[in-house]
């Protein structure tokens, strides 16, 4: 029957050719919507290497006005009567870019003998473990390593893997610019711009406070802590500083702020994809149909020929199945020349969101083919097969 | 072979009800050749049709090859029909984007224990039966009305049924065609011994058969 069906298909090659382009092209449209929107969505929801979740951002500019000495001690002191209540698990200070903040600092040059870069955060000794950054090997900053010779500096995976092989980088040195940083650690790989990105080489550096290089306060807190504890810290703020110019901004509504932006896109493709899928589909409905009720002669033939209802369905699905493998067929190979012959620059991860993509529009176009066509079948196959005979 | 017992046949819409076949009372015995003669619209091919399993009587009982066939379902009808009739009709009702052989092989299609070479096989020597045999890969379009309704036949035989319902098989054609269609039908009866029932407006290809039935708005009248 599988032989006989693709005859028909090839022998009515001229009629089917639209169907073919139809489908094809609805491939093509389905894969670059899909492709786009799982990257992001994947993105979005994959581990930002550390804890969004109850980590609070205080910000004030009141100790940028002291000297170095009292900006020092201001800021110790904020930070250790922030830690004093209850509710706050831990405290540190942050510079050059904050997650989420739509700020991002970049560094890199050539020092090392090939092209290098990385994003860079600054923080004190308590930063890395408030945002709950994990680290693959090495440790956090301590106390100590404000007195080291070199500089320390963590770094994140990406850097490993995409820099030096994956090999354990502990106690390596990292040339930027006229700078060198001695590593001693190796997170997971931080992603901090709007959860919409890829993955990038990112490091930590330990900030000098003395040169004011962190002035906000990342604050992680307890589970449900709420407008309690805002307003407590509100008062510590006033007490240590002498001053209202604050705020206490939530990181976890930053993100989904800050992620607003890329939603809209996503939304609206999502809507374009949804409404040229239906337009495809009611398009492929009516063409079936017709199609079908045009054959209704050969239908009373195959009926008075033996064969039952659902043999009739049967083929007819399959036919225009067939038609619409051979256009998905088509859209594969073309699709997958994408990461195969690396059309686009993206690493392992970015090349599997085409395969899901592929794979997705695969399915989705298999699934409105079938749902298309099998409701005219049916109906085709349901004549009566004198009527059938009777209306060629 | 075939008895029709007080069948009756009503075409209903929400206005009209139309009669078309009333108290058929019908034996075609085993090997007959019957012809069904009568105007244009007196039930003929509604009568055939119902014979044929591809219409279902308003009352009345059909019974085929011994078998009543009035509690078959759908799935069972359609082995019926497939195993023990073949259908010829007046327009050929050959499908046209389907070679020759294709078409011939169509009933076989539906035999899931016959394989594709057998399938060929068969079909092959239908063709050659009716004289096609160099014109497999030939398209309907490609032949004239006397060779699709040669194609229809072979069709029809492929499956070897013990009946061929046959609607006006030699009204398409001219006389010189439909007699040469005429001369397989009659071939088919006598070599085979396939019962055959065919309409026809034709008396004189109505003489040719063993007996000839009459009907006239729905009713049998000889």
């Amino acid at each position: 029957m599988i032989k006989h069906i693709l005859k028909l298909i090839w022998n009515r090659k001229g009629s089917n050719v639209l169907l073919f382009t139809e489908i094809f092209f609805c491939f093509i449209v389905v894969f670059l919507v899909s492709a786009f929107c799982i990257k992001n969505f994947r993105a979005y929801f994959s581990p930002y290497g550390y804890e969004v979740e109850n980590l609070w951002v205080l910000k004030q500019q009141a100790t940028n006005l002291l000297d170095s000495t009292d900006f020092v001690q201001a800021q110790e002191m904020l930070k250790r009567e922030i830690l004093a209540l209850d509710g706050v698990e831990s405290a540190g200070f942050a510079g050059y870019a904050i997650p989420f903040s739509g700020s991002m600092w970049t560094n890199g040059g050539d020092e090392m003998g090939f092209d290098f870069y990385t994003t860079m955060i600054g923080g004190d000794e308590d930063y890395a473990k408030t945002m709950g950054i994990e680290l693959r090997e090495g440790r956090y900053f301590t106390e100590d390593d404000y007195r080291a010779k070199v500089e320390p500096i963590i770094i994140n995976q990406k850097i490993s893997e995409d820099f030096f092989d994956g090999g354990s980088m502990i106690d390596s040195i990292l040339k930027l610019g006229d700078a060198e940083y001695k590593i001693v650690g190796v997170a997971e790989n931080i992603r901090y711009r709007d959860g919409f990105e890829d993955e990038y080489p990112t490091s930590i550096i330990l900030t000098k406070q003395a040169e004011k290089e962190a002035v906000d306060l990342l604050v992680r807190v307890a589970p449900g802590s709420g407008p309690e504890l805002e307003q407590a810290m509100g008062r510590v703020v006033f007490n240590v500083l002498k001053t209202e110019d604050f705020n206490i901004t939530i990181l976890q509504k930053q993100r989904e702020s800050i992620a607003r932006d890329t939603w809209v896109p996503i939304i609206i493709f999502l809507v374009i994809g949804t409404f040229l899928i239906l337009n495809i589909a009611l398009g492929l409905f009516g063409v079936l149909f017709y199609t079908i009720s045009k054959r209704k002669g050969e239908i009373g033939v195959r009926r008075a020929m033996g064969a039952h209802r659902g043999e009739i369905i049967r083929q007819f699905v399959l036919e225009i199945y067939f038609v619409a493998l051979a256009a998905m067929a088509l859209g594969v190979v073309l699709a997958l020349q994408v990461p195969l012959l690396g059309l686009i620059e993206a690493d392992d991860f970015a090349h599997s969101n085409l395969y899901y993509a592929i794979g997705f529009s695969f399915l989705l176009i298999t699934l409105v083919v079938i749902g298309c066509a099998y409701w005219p079948s049916r109906q085709g196959a349901n004549l009566h097969p004198a009527l059938a005979l009777h209306e060629e | 072979m075939i008895n029709i017992q007080n069948v009756s046949k009503v075409y209903r819409t929400d206005t009209i009800e139309t009669l078309a076949l009333q108290d058929i009372n019908l034996q075609v015995a085993k090997g007959e050749f019957l012809s069904i003669m009568g105007p244009s619209g007196c039930g003929k091919s509604t009568l055939l049709n119902i014979m044929g399993l591809i219409d279902e009587p308003s009352s009345g009982q059909v019974e085929l090859d011994g078998r009543g066939v009035s509690d078959y379902n759908s799935r069972k009808t359609a082995r019926f029909r497939n195993e023990q009739l073949g259908f010829i009709f007046q327009s050929f009702h050959l499908i046209n984007d389907l070679s020759v052989i294709d078409n011939v092989e169509l009933p076989m299609l539906y035999r899931p224990d016959v394989s594709a070479k057998q399938r060929k096989e068969l079909s092959a020597e239908a063709l050659a039966a009716v004289g096609l045999a160099n014109r497999q890969s030939h398209f309907p379009s490609q032949l004239s009305g006397g060779q699709r309704q040669r194609v229809a036949i072979a069709r029809a035989v492929v499956g070897k049924p013990n009946i061929i319902l046959a609607d006006e098989p030699t009204g398409n054609l001219d006389s010189q065609m439909g007699d040469e269609v005429m001369q397989i039908l009659i071939d088919l009866n006598e070599n085979m011994g396939t019962t055959i029932v065919m309409v026809t407006h034709d008396e004189r290809m109505a003489q040719k058969t063993h007996r000839l039935v009459r009907l006239f708005d729905g009713t049998q009248v000889v």
